[in-house]
């Protein structure tokens, strides 16, 4: 649909061929999906036909990332991407087993990366073709220090298209986090996590981004034999969010625990979309999703669980609900079953409400202030969700952009 | 296209005169194949209608071939030409039988699993029967019954022609003319079903049910339903019969309109079992159905029943819109799928009045090589203020071949309005069949009896003999799909 969009020299990129190539020709093909594309209904990108972007290509330089506020009580390695381009300085004196390199020119890792893309993602393709180097991580033991991808910009007619390949050997384990806050005029981050037989991931993201900007993320997940991840995303910028999400299992006993906070005000629009395939037997996933919406915001949350025919003895639990705290917000949500195996567990909840009135009360009649009694409702609304993060030091992470929302700060 | 050309041709040869003002009778009794404005007219034409019906039908056909079929429900339909079907074909008067002897002994013994009483068997078999239960008889004295209480119950085509008004005000208010490609097509070529009008503060006496309709028989695949409940009057609707139907026509688009005014009540009940197909999924009933209803008064109700067993391909969601302050829907299905079958069935529930409140029970039963998904939308609109709606969707399998699915849409754009989905998946536990064996009841019988169980909220929802009848049903509808 929109042609004003993305027009940047891709020559180079056609005439290369390989899997950018062939990336940049399915999205040529593809473009964005249009308003029928059933993936899509609640989500439009109508937004971007008139944005004339074009992807960034250096780096932007001499940014003073106020995301590095929210890394200094942590030690933690951090990447920088700026404008969607890598900063090298974090490519060395990387902590244990963890080794970075150049994603572009590798071509079994940028295969590697299509295929874990979440099919049919228009940022699957897009970001894979115009990317500017982009990193390919290596987790090859058990890895101590966490690492922290942070993604700046302040290019507000540019698009930042970082592509990141992150592969666990067997039986390695780190915890990553992502930090998305810039001001891009796009931020279209694809990520792609291979953890492999017995691998563990400890993952969370924070969406941060500028009050213009559109986020839209393509994170690709694939579970080896009794590998798990646990991942928390925590979405509260943008002008327009998008966290599509898709895991497949592919070795029995995987395991994944995916979990996710949107928050909304003004006008914003957020979207949690996630696809859980179970293709093969004995594997479990657990998703909790909650929203809070104010003003004239909406929430989306769509959920799809898929179990394979031969996938026995699944467990596939999906739980979002959902906090309207305006007369004009809304939310939206679909949570899908797909179930091709009869020895299974799948439940799926989905709720939408506003504040208990009676709780409400409850706490005024107290003496307690009508606004911290309605904050408080809220944390408790979120609380569970955070509390499923085991791993403290990225719980820690989340906390105070979780309050700095609720307190109604613009930023941290 | 020859074929079309050669209909074009045939229709001409047929309704030619009409160009020149021909409205009498019309000697064929069987529209050539194929589907095109001349079509429209020799239907319209057959069952002698006024000028108005044909404009609508006409402008139904028209907005029909600008849309397409839709392709987003969970279903592989194979393509379907619609112009080699025959639109129109007058009903026929098959040959009485002398008695049930002469029935197909595979029938009876359906008939008998089903617990139908005899002379019903007798109606259903097309045996003649004897006075005290001439089906005419009954149904005539039930009509004066009606009657005497004002209420209206006749074919639509009947309506047409005495209450041309009430059709006219009502007919496609529900579901617009250019609906879906199905209601589209129905509303261009349907050839007959029921109306019925409840005056206010009418109880409606007796259960309506198409069982004792006059003229009943052979409505067609192209059906037509409008049912209007004036202020404070209540109706219960009876569609369809246990006992397994056949028919020639594969593709079934029904087209069935509610509106409940102030403090109506509309209780609609469906029994499905047409043919399925064979256990390869040969043959079988496409069932392509449009049923809405609109609560349009404060304090209606609409509630909508289901048991769904039969047909090859079911895509159906039975709908409220619930436009009046503190009106009610409800969605009450049991959706059981075997063999090869495939089913995409569900509700809509459109909440716009404040205080509207809705429920949805739906229970998903797949077996052998079937697929059975649920897709349901509750949408709760700016004006919901106070609304409420609870939905719940249990699915089981039986056999590690079949699939089940649930897809629900919620949209709440009101933050009064609460919202509340859950849904399951499981299969019957080993635990559960194994208590019933040992007990000594046959392993087909228990697995009937934990689906019946499985299905409890629903069937009590059905009126009673329907409710007795459709517990049967489950079970032999689930036979061969055990052990």
């Amino acid at each position: 649909m929109p042609e004003l969009m993305m027009q940047p020299d891709l020559s180079a990129v056609t005439a290369s061929g390989g899997v950018r190539g062939a990336a940049l020709a399915r999205w040529q093909k593809s473009g964005w999906p249009g308003p029928r594309a059933e993936a899509w209904r609640y989500t439009s990108l109508a937004r971007l036909s008139d944005v004339d972007l074009a992807p960034a290509t250096s780096l932007a330089g001499g940014l003073t990332g106020p995301g590095a506020l929210a890394a200094a009580g942590i030690n933690a390695h951090v990447i920088r991407f700026e404008n969607g381009v890598v900063d090298p300085a974090g490519m060395s004196g990387l902590p244990g087993t963890v080794s970075v390199a150049t994603l572009d020119g590798d071509e079994p890792a940028m295969a590697q990366l299509a295929d874990l893309a979440p099919a049919g993602h228009p940022v699957s393709d897009l970001s894979l073709a115009v990317m500017n180097g982009g990193i390919v991580m290596d987790v090859a033991g058990a890895v101590e220090t966490p690492v922290m991808l942070m993604f700046e910009g302040d290019d507000a007619g540019a698009s930042a298209h970082p592509a990141i390949l992150v592969r666990l050997a067997p039986g390695a384990s780190i915890q990553i986090a992502e930090w998305h806050q810039s001001a891009v005029g796009l931020a279209a981050p694809l990520i792609g996590y291979d953890i492999a037989a017995g691998a563990r991931l400890e993952q969370v993201k924070v969406q941060a981004e500028g009050a213009a900007t559109t986020h839209l993320a393509a994170t690709g997940v694939a579970l080896g034999e009794g590998a798990s991840i646990a991942g928390f995303s925590l979405s509260t910028g943008g002008a327009l969010a998008r966290l599509e999400t898709h895991v497949a299992m592919q070795g029995e006993g995987a395991d994944c625990q995916l979990s996710a906070i949107y928050m909304g005000r003004g006008a914003q629009h957020q979207d949690i979309t996630t696809y859980m395939d179970h293709a093969v037997a004995n594997c479990t996933s657990n998703q909790i999703i909650r929203g809070v919406l104010d003003d004239s915001a909406r929430g989306v949350y769509q959920g799809r669980v898929h179990v394979a025919p031969d996938a026995q003895k699944t467990d596939g639990q999906q739980m979002s609900r959902a906090l309207l705290l305006s007369r004009k917000a809304e939310a939206d949500a679909k949570p899908e079953l797909e179930i091709y195996a009869d020895d299974v567990v799948c439940a799926h909840g989905a709720t939408v409400g506003e504040l208990d009135a009676t709780q409400l009360f409850y706490l005024t009649s107290r003496g307690i202030p009508f606004e911290t009694a309605r904050a408080m409702l809220i944390e408790a609304f979120l609380i569970d969700t955070i509390e499923t993060i085991e791993n403290e030091l990225l719980a820690g992470l989340l906390r105070p952009v979780a309050e700095a929302w609720l307190a109604g700060k613009e930023t941290l | 296209m020859a074929a079309t050309t050669q209909t074009i041709e045939q229709v001409e040869q047929a309704t030619g005169k009409y160009k020149y003002g021909f409205v009498t009778d019309i000697e064929s009794d069987k529209a050539p194949k194929g589907l095109n404005e001349d079509i429209v007219r020799f239907i319209s034409a057959k069952k002698d209608e006024p000028e108005w019906m044909l404009e609508w039908r006409l402008k139904a056909f028209r907005r029909w071939q600008t849309m397409t079929a839709p392709d987003w429900a969970k279903l592989d339909i194979p393509p379907i030409d619609y112009q080699d079907i025959h639109y129109y074909s007058a009903p026929k008067q098959a040959q009485k039988l002398k008695s049930l002897d002469e029935v197909d002994p595979e029938l009876l013994a359906t008939y008998e699993k089903l617990g139908i009483p005899l002379n019903e068997q007798k109606m259903l078999a097309n045996v003649a029967v004897d006075a005290v239960f001439d089906s005419v008889s009954v149904a005539t004295t039930f009509r004066e019954e009606l009657s005497k209480a004002g209420v209206i119950f006749c074919p639509i085509s009947e309506a047409i022609r005495d209450y041309p008004e009430l059709v006219q005000r009502y007919m496609g208010s529900v579901i617009p003319i250019g609906d879906n490609y199905f209601a589209a097509l129905n509303s261009a070529v349907f050839t007959d079903g029921s109306f019925v009008y409840i005056p206010k503060g009418v109880r409606c006496p007796m259960e309506l049910s198409t069982y004792f309709r006059i003229n009943e028989q052979n409505t067609g695949q192209f059906e037509r339903t409008l049912i209007i409940a004036d202020d404070e009057s209540y109706v219960s609707y009876l569609e369809g019969c246990t006992a397994p139907q056949r028919d020639e026509n594969q593709l079934h688009a029904a087209v069935v309109e509610l509106v409940a005014k102030t403090d109506a009540e509309i209780k609609y009940s469906t029994v499905q079992n047409w043919y399925p197909g064979d256990e390869n999924g040969k043959g079988g009933i496409y069932n392509f159905v449009t049923k809405r209803g609109v609560c349009r008064g404060d304090r209606s109700k609409i509630s909508w029943t289901q048991v769904e067993t039969g047909s090859a391909i079911t895509w159906k969601y039975p709908s409220c819109v619930l436009r009046g302050k503190d009106s009610v829907g409800e969605f009450y299905s049991v959706a059981l799928t075997n063999n090869m079958q495939q089913a995409d069935t569900g509700t809509k529930m459109i909440h716009i009045g404040e205080g509207s409140r809705s429920t949805i029970i739906s229970k998903g039963i797949s077996a052998g090589k079937s697929q059975n998904c649920y897709r349901g939308l509750v949408h709760m609109q700016p004006t919901a203020e106070n609304a409420r709606n609870f939905t719940q969707c249990d699915s089981l399998l039986i056999g590690d071949k079949c699939g089940a699915h649930t897809v629900p849409y919620i949209v709440s754009r009101n933050p009064s309005a609460k919202i509340e989905h859950e849904a399951t998946t499981s299969r019957i536990s080993e635990d559960q069949l194994f208590y019933c064996l040992q007990r000594g009841i046959g392993e087909e019988d228990a697995v009937s009896l934990i689906v019946n169980g499985f299905c409890k909220e629903v069937m009590k929802e059905l009126p009673m003999e329907f409710a007795v009848e459709a517990q049967k049903l489950i079970g032999i509808s689930l036979e061969g799909s055990v052990g």
